[in-house]
C-alpha cells in the first residue's frame, strides 16, 4: 500500500517537472536539428575547460617513451610507483607483474626515489646499471643439475637453480631497489655483501636513495633473472 | 707500540680507504638514455601547445598503445621461472609449470653445424593444435645421441615423445607434454616448452589458433 502511494507521488512529482524539463530545453535550443548540435558544443567547451595541459603533457610524453621501448620488441620494465606495481612488458603488454610492498620507514621516501630517477634532465626511462644477488637458495640440488647439464650438453650454471632471498638493481651508483623475499639463503659472496654494505654505508650520507620492496620468491625469481643491466626501466609516477 | 706498528696500521688504512674510494668513483654513473638511438623520437616529440590539438594528438598516443595490446587472453612464457601462463593484462586465468630452452651448444663434429638450445623471446601465435603428436627427429636429436643421422624418413618419427597435444608457435617450436616430468621447472629443453600432461589439456582446451604468445 505503502509503495503505491509512493509510485503514484513519483508518477505526479514526474508529471510536473518533464514541461518544465522540456521547456528550458526548447529555450535553450528552439529548433529541434539544434538540440544535439548544442549539447556536443556544450560538452566539447566542458572538455576543453577540464583539460588540463601540465597532466596531458606527462601523460603524452609517457606514452612517448613507453611507445619507443614497445617497438624494441623486447623486455622492458615498468616501475608504476603510482599503481604500487613492477611490471614487465613485451610490445606494450604485460607479461609479469607484482605488487610492490615497499617496507614502511625502512625505505628512502618514494618521492626521493622519484625524484632522483629524473634527475636534473627529467629522465622517465634509465637503464638498469647493475644488480648484486646477496643470498639465494638452491632450487635444485648441483648434483642433478649436473646429471641434467651432461645429458642436455649445457652448463649446469647455465640451467635455474637459484631462488633469490635479496638482491638489489641499480640504476647509476646512487639509485637502489633492494628486492628481498621471505625465504632463507646462502650468501653468494660474503666478501662481495660486505664490500657492497660497507659501501652503501657510505654513499647514504652522499644522497644514495634506496627503495626497499618485498616479492614473493616466485617473482622475484622472474624479476631477478630478467633484470639484467641495460634493460629499459620506465618510471610512472605522478610525484 | 713501536713506530713500524702505526706505519703498517697507516699503510693498510690508506689502502683500505683507497680501495673505497675507486670503487665509489668507478660505480657507473648511468647510461645517458638521450643518445639511446630508439628513444630519441621520444625525446623529440612534444605535445603541442592548442588545447584541441593537445587533445587529438594525446588521443592518437593513447590509442596507439591501445592497440599494441591483444584483445584477448594470450599465453606468456616466463623462461626465467619456467612457467606458462594464459592471461590476459589484469588476470590470469591459467599458471602452469614448464620446461623451456637450455641454452646449450651441441657442434657436429662431422660437419660444420653448431645448434643453439634456446626458447626464442619475442611475441608469436599459436598456428596448430595438434592431438597425439608425432616428433620428428632433426638431425641434432641423432648427433646428440651419437647415433647415425637415418636414410629413412620413417626412421625419424617418434610418437611418445611430446606426449598427448601439441600447439605449435612458428619456426618448429611447439608447446607440448613431456615424457621427463620430473625435470618440469628446470631450463633443460631444446627450444620446445614442455608443460606437464594435466597442465597440458587444460591449457589446449582453453587456447585456440592465433592466440598471442609472449616469450620472455
Amino acid at each position: 500500500m505503502c509503495s503505491k502511494i509512493r509510485l503514484a507521488a513519483l508518477a505526479l512529482a514526474g508529471l510536473m517537472i518533464l514541461p518544465q524539463a522540456a521547456g528550458s530545453a526548447d529555450k535553450q535550443a528552439p529548433a529541434g536539428t539544434q538540440k544535439p548540435r548544442a549539447a556536443k558544443a556544450s560538452s566539447k567547451q566542458k572538455q576543453v575547460e577540464a583539460w588540463d595541459p601540465a597532466a596531458a603533457a606527462r601523460e603524452y610524453r609517457r606514452l612517448q617513451f613507453e611507445l619507443a621501448l614497445a617497438k624494441t620488441g623486447r623486455t622492458y620494465m615498468v616501475l608504476d610507483l603510482d599503481g604500487g606495481e613492477v611490471i614487465l612488458k613485451v610490445k606494450g603488454t604485460v607479461v609479469w607483474n607484482a605488487r610492490l610492498y615497499i617496507a614502511p620507514g625502512d625505505s628512502g621516501s618514494i618521492r626521493d626515489f622519484v625524484k632522483r630517477f629524473r634527475g636534473d634532465e627529467d629522465y622517465l626511462v634509465r637503464m638498469v646499471e647493475d644488480r648484486h644477488l646477496f643470498a639465494a637458495k638452491d632450487k635444485t640440488p648441483d648434483s642433478i643439475l649436473a646429471i641434467v647439464g651432461e645429458v642436455v650438453k649445457a652448463d649446469p650454471q647455465l640451467l635455474q637453480r637459484d631462488i633469490p632471498e635479496r638482491f638489489q638493481m641499480m640504476w647509476g651508483w646512487d639509485l637502489v631497489l633492494d628486492v628481498r623475499t621471505d625465504i632463507v639463503g646462502t650468501a653468494e659472496s660474503k666478501w662481495d655483501n660486505t664490500r657492497l654494505s660497507i659501501l652503501d654505508a657510505l654513499r647514504r650520507p652522499q644522497g644514495e636513495v634506496r627503495l626497499k620492496i618485498r616479492l614473493a620468491s616466485d617473482d622475484a625469481l622472474t624479476l631477478y633473472r630478467a633484470v639484467a643491466p641495460g634493460l629499459p626501466t620506465l618510471l610512472v609516477s605522478s610525484l | 707500540m713501536k713506530w713500524w706498528i702505526w706505519l703498517v696500521i697507516v699503510l693498510v688504512a690508506a689502502a683500505a680507504g683507497g680501495l673505497i674510494i675507486f670503487d665509489l668513483v668507478s660505480r657507473p654513473e648511468g647510461t645517458p638514455v638521450e643518445d639511446v638511438e630508439y628513444l630519441k623520437p621520444a625525446f623529440a616529440a612534444k605535445m603541442p601547445e592548442d588545447a584541441g590539438q593537445g587533445q587529438a594528438a594525446l588521443k592518437k598516443a593513447r590509442a596507439e598503445m591501445a592497440k599494441l595490446k591483444p584483445a584477448k587472453a594470450y599465453i606468456v612464457i616466463d623462461t626465467h621461472a619456467n612457467f606458462i601462463y594464459l592471461r590476459t593484462e589484469g588476470e590470469i586465468l591459467f599458471k602452469g609449470v614448464c620446461s623451456t630452452g637450455s641454452g646449450g651448444e651441441l657442434v657436429d663434429s662431422l660437419g660444420d653445424r653448431r645448434w643453439t638450445f634456446n626458447t626464442p623471446h619475442g611475441v608469436f601465435k599459436v598456428n596448430s593444435k595438434l592431438v597425439d603428436p608425432w616428433w620428428r627427429k632433426p638431425d641434432w636429436a641423432f648427433i646428440e645421441e651419437n647415433e647415425a643421422i637415418p636414410k629413412e624418413e620413417h626412421e625419424r618419427y617418434d610418437d611418445a615423445m611430446l606426449g598427448e597435444y601439441a600447439m605449435g608457435f612458428g619456426n618448429g617450436y611447439f608447446i607440448h607434454g613431456t615424457i621427463y616430468q620430473r625435470l618440469l621447472g628446470v631450463s633443460v629443453t631444446h627450444g620446445c616448452v614442455r608443460v606437464g600432461d594435466e597442465d597440458l589439456k587444460k591449457l589446449f582446451d582453453m587456447v585456440s589458433i592465433g592466440t598471442p604468445v609472449y616469450v620472455f
